[in-house]
């Protein structure tokens, strides 16, 4: 090869270095944000369903205390939860495929070289220092790193677009609605309880119409060890939404935070926010699981 | 004459739950003591703080409505930005087979330039596999529950 070509070639690579060194980016905190919002989208279904199945169920228990004691109650709301409910899962299979695809651009794979080189110093270096066929080999280097830098740089204008703007701010509507269920759940599990108390009380009471605790004391025995069932139950499942819901609290710091990959390039660890909101969905997973079965 | 807005907003669901609730609490208590055990209307009053509850689970799943109707407006929002990152999968495919081609001829380039006839039959070989490989067949699928 002449000397003149060679010339060439090494000064049309040594551009490319700034080029390549400005497009190198690891956008690890977004993966690990992603990661975590599909675990909490994956859980929702699970909550939803759950808040349903309870509502149903109390309602057949006051159904249950009316006719034992002739008394009328206010109706609880679930149909409008049934209804509502399928909007929410509606909204969380859109965040299930947001993180998921988000996930699936961030990882490192999409930036792919057609070989193992990873310095293109090296690979410019093997162009002065060569001739013949290794030149072949140093241009196919220089070129598989050109492409990786190209699609780093797409990568990035990509999850800049879905991570800002009118993005950012609908999945944090979003995420109101995922506090407000979070709210009304748990708000609901404590009204369950305190209506159980209420209805102890009211059928072992000497003033109300039966006073099962003295008439039917077996009876009132065995309906009331199902209360305490119900009642440990509610408490478990509360103590695993309290979690949830911190979970859901750490999402907006979490998600500023991570899209700061787009902006600080090459962080070198993982923010405290991500990290933050990874730690309380993977504690708020394990205890869901426990408590919802 | 002034027209009465009947959807409750937000905030005055809010504190009518928080009433309803003080309420509950207030009559709860009540029936805790000894005054409240001897009360006459026991039942009666036991069955009205049921209620007081059931009609704040109402108001709660009022709020989770309205949250959830400006969240479906979200969603057209965020299901077009998943939209957009299959999108940049599957052009990623493109570009790293366009790219490929561009390598494989300048590889090829350089190499008919070395005159070394083993590098010449190995990157044109490269070159023929590049162009007739189809871009799409290791296509993305992430994010196909949209």
């Amino acid at each position: 090869m002449s000397a003149g070509f060679r010339c060439r070639l090494v000064l049309a690579a040594i551009p490319l270095a700034s080029l390549l060194a400005a497009c190198a980016h690891n956008v690890a905190n977004i993966r690990t944000f992603a990661s975590s919002v599909q675990v909490m989208a994956d859980d929702t279904p699970d909550i939803v369903l759950a808040d349903q199945t309870s509502c149903t169920q109390n309602s057949l228990l006051q159904n249950e205390f009316k006719a034992l004691e002739d008394v009328n109650l206010a109706p609880l709301p679930c149909a409008q939860l049934d209804a509502v409910a399928k909007s929410i899962l509606i909204e969380t299979r859109a965040l299930q495929a947001y993180a998921t695809v988000l996930n699936s651009v961030a990882q490192d794979q999409f930036v792919t070289t057609d070989d193992d080189s990873n310095s293109l110093g090296a690979s410019i270096d093997t162009l002065k220092g060569t001739s013949g066929g290794a030149v072949a080999a140093a241009v196919s280097k220089i070129f598989s790193l050109v492409e990786s830098a190209a699609l780093s740089g797409y990568r990035q204008r990509k999850l800049t677009e879905v991570m800002s703007g009118g993005n950012a701010q609908a999945f944090k509507t979003i995420m109101v609605s995922y506090t407000q269920l979070v709210d009304q759940y748990s708000g609901a599990l404590q009204r369950r309880s305190d209506d159980i108390d209420l209805m102890r009380a009211a059928m072992s009471n000497v003033h109300s119409g039966h006073n099962f605790a003295r008439t039917e004391p077996l009876a009132f025995a065995e309906f009331s060890l199902r209360l305490d069932g119900i009642q440990a139950d509610l408490k478990s499942k509360q103590a695993a939404l309290q979690d949830f819901k911190a979970a859901v609290l750490k999402i907006q710091p979490a998600f500023e935070a991570a899209a700061q990959d787009l902006t600080r390039p090459n962080p070198k660890e993982i923010y405290s926010d991500v990290k933050a909101f990874a730690g309380q969905v993977k504690d708020a997973h394990d205890k869901l699981k426990k408590a919802f079965g | 004459m002034p027209m009465i807005d009947p959807s409750p907003s937000a905030d005055e669901l809010k504190s009518l739950a928080a009433l309803f609730m003080r309420v509950e609490g207030l009559l709860k208590a009540y029936l805790q003591t000894n005054e409240g055990k001897q009360d006459a209307n026991f039942l009666q009053l036991s069955a009205a703080a049921i209620s007081l509850n059931n009609a704040a689970d109402t108001i709660a799943v009022m709020q989770l409505q309205l949250a959830v109707d400006q969240g479906m407006e979200a969603v057209a929002v965020i299901n077009k930005a998943t939209a957009e990152l299959q999108k940049a999968l599957i052009l990623r495919q493109k570009i790293t087979h366009v790219l490929g081609i561009v390598q494989s001829v300048v590889a090829f380039g350089a190499a008919i330039a070395s005159d070394d006839v083993g590098s010449i039959i190995s990157s044109g070989r490269t070159l023929f596999t590049t162009l007739t490989t189809d871009p799409g067949a290791t296509g993305a699928t992430a994010g196909a529950a949209v």
